[in-house]
């Protein structure tokens, strides 16, 4: 599903960081773990196709993000690639319905065209209810965003990334879901996020410094502070499984 | 996206800053208003002046002002210079440089509408026929425009008596106007005219009257022991234009002026009114467009977080771009026909001005430079709303998201 190859990024100013490689199969869940600074967004939005890779790739059911053109690689990430965030940004003029269903109508042409995002918005309203259902948001949907409370807008951020392509994302990246959360929120969140992911069998990749998460994702990878590149390029890669797991 | 979503999301997005965007639009509106109202009034102005002035080249009336005497002599909007003997201007009209001549004896009203003694050749130059009667044949009868006779009420058959003045001076009680036609509306001075025989002016004013009945469409006919206010004259011939001016002039107590000129003169002076108030109406229309794009540029750095949840989305950079551009053409589009709806408020107030003070009524027929009018403003919408446009294209996607 989700193969990363020897990524590194480059930023303008400051060190250049690598990554190590990741591979993550479709139902399941990797966490990615470390201090702030040292990559984790970054890694998030190499995955999502947001950041273009300085070198190595990322690959997301066989295809090379960094091979697609700009305009290729949005379409391909609203089609695909969930994402939410700590404080998920919403379109503030619109309502929550609305602000769901931004990816599908990204892709809905005119009425007439008959093209394949019009069969994906008209899907995505299907699926919408019963999301929003599950998720609690159902009586939430006409309000605009800043009327929601935090554990609210972390609700509707999920069911948004659960509604990406026709019948679901494959992937959904996560920056720091539960990192200001309290314990109570923390674990409603967590919940959420692993429970959508295995209803709709999209692998899911989060990254937090959040270490009340571990014991419930199988894979999980610690960055360490950005190195520089090259010989000295260091980073620990751990892939376990879950001690004391509880239940998803 | 398609264009209904891409729609929705402009108007929510101005919607959502609606006390911002409504300054916007009053700007807009207000810019807009004054030059498309500026537009609507300039045409008919210049057409009313020249629909009026068909079939005079010359008015002879007593010396003052020239263009008071256009004024007064033509367009029934001032107050005459004064008399002229008929015999004064007997001998110059019936040179062989005039090619007809049409007598006018004013000065009285009837609830604020002109009473002009005159031939009946006088509606010929409007090519109006009667819509209802008969033309007058005698002393004290009148026809009556078409405006009159819809503001007064009066019918075929109906007295009244007329004012000294326009104003509603001293009533002249002693003498009944009978109205014995009524004629069709010819937008033009016409209609706000009550017209009859010179011989009623003078019997009103208990002046001598003729005892026979006056032949004027013939000055040689014309009696020389009364007076005339003004006198419309038409050249037979291209030399009038040069000779006669000059032969009226040299005349004790007369003066020719030339309405095309006079015209000219007061639509120039009108024109540097109207420029001023243009000059206005697009330095407002400008800011309108400077307010546009300080609303968006300065709601750009807000909105970084939601325009780089739109690429994350899969939206296209160029649809951020459409977005953004939507938002200064919608405004720019709203504002236009806000505008365009002010005018036509303005012009009702225009009328009401008018039809007070000259009897005139504009009509709120949209002029062709409206059109361009409205795709000036569109444009500005989006050279507006060009700049935040590419700079929403250029947005740091996962800088902007890592942002809280």
């Amino acid at each position: 599903m989700l193969q990363t190859r020897n990524l590194q990024y480059r930023y303008a100013e400051g060190p250049a960081l690598s990554f190590p490689d990741l591979q993550v199969e479709a139902g399941a869940r990797l966490l990615v773990l470390g201090e702030s600074g040292c990559g984790k967004s970054t890694l998030l939005h190499l995955l999502a196709g947001l950041l273009k890779p300085a070198s190595g790739t990322v690959e997301l059911r066989g295809t090379d993000l960094s091979r697609l053109s700009p305009a290729a690689r949005d379409r391909f990430r609203g089609r695909h690639i969930g994402l939410v965030y700590q404080h998920p940004p919403f379109v503030a003029s619109l309502s929550v319905r609305d602000n769901l269903l931004l990816s599908p109508f990204a892709r809905q042409r005119k009425a007439s065209a008959g093209q394949d995002g019009n069969a994906e918005s008209k899907t995505a309203l299907e699926r919408l209810p019963t999301i929003a259902e599950r998720l609690g948001i159902a009586p939430l949907l006409q309000r605009l965003p800043h009327k929601l409370s935090v554990g609210e807008r972390q609700r509707a951020a999920i069911a948004r990334a659960l509604l990406g392509g026709p019948g679901g994302p494959d992937l959904i990246l996560a920056d720091e879901p539960t990192s200001a959360l309290d314990r109570r929120r923390c674990d409603a969140v967590r919940e959420l996020l692993i429970e959508a992911a295995t209803n709709s069998g999209a692998a899911l990749v989060v990254v937090t410094h959040d270490d009340r998460l571990v014991p419930h994702f199988e894979q999980r990878v610690e960055l360490t502070p950005a190195y520089p590149t090259g010989p000295a390029a260091q980073h620990r890669a751990q892939h376990h499984a879950p001690q004391n797991p509880e239940p998803a | 996206m398609s264009p209904a979503r891409w729609l929705h999301m402009v108007w929510r997005n101005l919607w959502h800053r609606r006390l911002g965007a409504l300054v916007n639009l009053i700007l807009l509106a207000l810019g807009t208003g004054i030059i498309s109202l500026l537009l609507l009034l300039q045409g008919q102005v210049e057409q009313k002046f020249q629909n009026d002035l068909r079939g005079v080249d010359l008015v002879i009336g007593a010396k003052g002002s020239p263009l008071q005497l256009v004024l007064s002599a033509v367009y029934q909007i001032d107050a005459p210079t004064g008399n002229v003997p008929i015999a004064a201007v007997k001998s110059i009209l019936q040179g062989p440089m005039v090619g007809g001549a049409i007598p006018l004896a004013y000065g009285d009203s009837y609830r604020g509408y002109r009473i002009v003694g005159t031939s009946t050749t006088f509606t010929d130059r409007f090519e109006t026929d009667l819509a209802a009667g008969r033309n007058w044949s005698a002393p004290l009868e009148v026809v009556l425009g078409a405006g009159v006779a819809r503001a007064t009420g009066l019918e075929l058959g109906a007295h009244f008596h007329g004012s000294h003045g326009v104003a509603g001076g001293e009533a002249h009680a002693h003498h009944d106007f009978t109205v014995v036609g009524i004629l069709e509306a010819s937008n033009s001075v016409l209609d706000q005219l009550i017209l009859t025989d010179p011989a009623s002016v003078w019997a009103v004013h208990e002046s001598a009257v003729p005892e026979r009945s006056v032949q004027w469409e013939n000055p040689s006919e014309w009696p020389d022991s009364l007076d005339l206010t003004a006198v419309l004259v038409q050249f037979r011939g291209r030399m009038g234009l040069f000779q006669l001016p000059r032969a009226v002039n040299a005349t004790p107590g007369l003066q020719a002026a030339l309405p095309s000129v006079e015209v000219n003169r007061l639509i120039g002076l009108l024109g540097i009114g109207t420029t001023t108030l243009q000059v206005v109406g697009a330095g407002i229309t400008i800011m309108a467009g400077i307010s546009v794009f300080l609303a968006l540029f300065l709601r750009l750095r807000e909105r970084r977080r939601e325009l780089a949840l739109l690429r994350a989305m899969g939206y296209h950079p160029w649809a951020l771009f459409a977005l953004l551009l939507g938002e200064g053409l919608l405004l720019a589009g709203i504002g236009a026909v806000l505008g365009l709806v002010l005018s036509r408020l303005g012009l009702v107030l225009v009328n009401r001005l008018a039809a007070g003070e000259f009897h005139w009524s504009f009509t709120a027929e949209p002029v062709p430079q409206e059109g361009l009018l409205v795709l000036g403003v569109l444009a500005l919408g989006v050279l507006a709303a060009l700049i935040p446009a590419l700079m929403a294209m250029r947005v740091d996607v996962a800088k902007a998201l890592a942002e809280e």
